[in-house]
């Protein structure tokens, strides 16, 4: 009863701050003209217009298939080389100077730099997406192997249990676990980098390319629509793999 | 069989164990007791095979051993079936089929048939010790390593799984070193006793409870745990005293 209430007090703080940027966004649009700020309604019928069109659906689809690339590819090298660091100490040193350049290296340049050595393309995006994305997913899956249950590796060790049963029944859903809400992130941050590097890269689908030629054309609803149609579809997917997440989880986790 | 002879082990140059000696025969099962930090996990550790000792030698020709750790030690993200299973893979001789089998049979053995797929939070104290009971005597042990597996539940619980414990050994004997620091504990399961004293810890004294374990009545018990318990307390009194000489029990 009272999680309910407290559930319902949330959404409505929820729906109240989105009331408020959209009357925010209204008074920018009667202030400055819809060339330079269309209206909130222009621009649900923008979005409309585009999720209705199939260049647009076209467009999306481009981008989110690059995008579930990107992460799959990312899920991949970042937590093979987060665990056997995890396990070969000189690997994590070895690592250290190519994480520290990822870190430090701004999107932007390390775009511009991937363009200038091998040229534009779909290939070059996704690079770039992994790349950036690299040192979030691998410093939590060293951390998560650093943190392993030293209790629990005893008790591997006392049953004497063979080391591809550790790997599967221990290490790796103890690292994919404590890893899950970092992939969520990471899944965040691709479509963001994502959009950058085809914008950057002068891709001709997607929707960095859209939000481009909107920009180009000043067709600042149709600019606006894109940026609401990208900002929800990153709030689904984060929601959706969340609420996977959660739904496996829990039922471990019950009672904790 | 399982003896240690002059066992001395040593964790970052301070000594725990010094020069520990004795000698577990067939189906017979020995009580070690001490105070905490004494090294009595230390003699079950080095008695897995999961720690070596700094010297001296254990002679062992038990092939399974089953370990129950104070606390289940499950793997959270497996069901009790799962968690049971899980100590069977190594064994090839077996389909995946008849290591699950086997398993559920262990946990209904132990009262948990119901709660097979079951994940270990979902399951009470008592449950989950109860399915790492189960993880040990599913191999059918040759040699099972208690250590204070029944400390932190309350005094009922405590019972009940003593209980099972002792009907488990009678349908599968197995050699057993039980760590406890209750001598109530001690005269109830084991067949003789140990106790650690001093500092680096050393076997101070022994003790053999010849009565079988379905003749030991309440004043025996009782007798039995008095006099434990003051060898306990004596040798408390004389940990400031010297501590020279080592003790050797079989």
């Amino acid at each position: 009863m009272i999680k309910s209430r407290k559930k319902r007090s949330a959404y409505l703080w929820m729906a109240l701050g989105i009331l408020t940027i959209g009357a925010g966004w209204q008074w920018m649009a009667m202030l400055y003209g819809p060339l330079i700020v269309p209206s909130p309604s222009e621009t649900l019928k923008a979005v409309f217009s585009l999720l209705s069109s199939l260049e647009g659906l076209a467009d999306i689809y481009q981008t989110f298939y690059r995008c579930l690339i990107a992460l799959l590819l990312l899920t991949i090298t970042a937590v093979t080389a987060g665990m056997l660091a995890g396990f070969k100490p000189w690997l994590v040193q070895f690592l250290k100077p190519l994480n520290d350049i990822l870190i430090a290296i701004p999107p932007v340049a390390l775009t511009l730099l991937v363009i200038f050595l091998f040229g534009g393309g779909a290939v070059q995006t996704v690079a770039v997406a992994v790349a950036l994305g690299f040192p979030l997913l691998y410093g939590a899956t060293l951390t998560a192997v650093r943190s392993l249950d030293k209790d629990l590796l005893e008790m591997f060790r006392a049953y004497k249990i063979s080391k591809t049963v550790q790997l599967w029944d221990g290490f790796l859903p103890a690292v994919i676990y404590a890893v899950l809400p970092n992939i969520l992130l990471a899944a965040g941050l691709i479509v963001r980098l994502m959009v950058m590097a085809e914008i950057i890269v002068g891709m001709h689908k997607g929707i960095g390319p859209a939000l481009s030629i909107a920009r180009v054309h000043m067709a600042t609803e149709e600019l606006f629509a894109w940026l609401l149609i990208m900002a929800a579809a990153v709030l689904i997917i984060e929601g959706a793999l969340l609420y996977l997440t959660k739904k496996h989880l829990m039922q471990w986790q019950a009672g904790r | 069989m399982l003896e240690f002879k002059n066992i001395t082990k040593s964790f970052h140059n301070r000594i725990i164990l010094h020069n520990i000696s004795f000698r577990l025969e067939n189906s017979r099962i020995l009580a070690i007791l001490g105070p905490s930090g004494i090294g009595k996990t230390t003699i079950l550790r080095i008695a897995a095979g999961t720690l070596r000792p700094d010297s001296g030698e254990v002679y062992s020709d038990r092939q399974r051993v089953g370990f129950v750790f104070q606390e289940p030690r499950l793997l959270p993200w497996r069901t009790a079936l799962a968690n049971v299973t899980l100590v069977l893979k190594n064994n090839k001789a077996l389909s995946g089929k008849q290591q699950a089998e086997k398993a559920a049979a262990m946990l209904k053995r132990l009262g948990l048939q119901g709660f097979a797929h079951y994940y270990p939070a979902q399951l009470s104290g008592g449950m989950r010790q109860r399915v790492a009971i189960a993880r040990a005597f599913v191999l059918e042990p040759d040699l099972l390593l208690l250590d204070e597996p029944f400390s932190g539940l309350d005094l009922g619980l405590k019972s009940s799984l003593q209980q099972m414990l002792l009907e488990l050994l009678a349908w599968h004997p197995a050699d057993m070193l039980y760590v406890t620091h209750e001598p109530d504990d001690a005269v109830l399961l084991a067949d003789q006793a140990i106790v650690l004293a001093g500092e680096p810890g050393r076997i101070t004294a022994g003790m053999e409870l010849d009565l079988p374990r379905e003749q030991r009545d309440q004043p025996y018990l009782h007798a039995q745990a008095a006099k434990l318990t003051a060898i306990l307390a004596g040798n408390q009194k004389s940990q400031r005293g010297s501590q020279k000489g080592s003790g050797q029990f079989s």
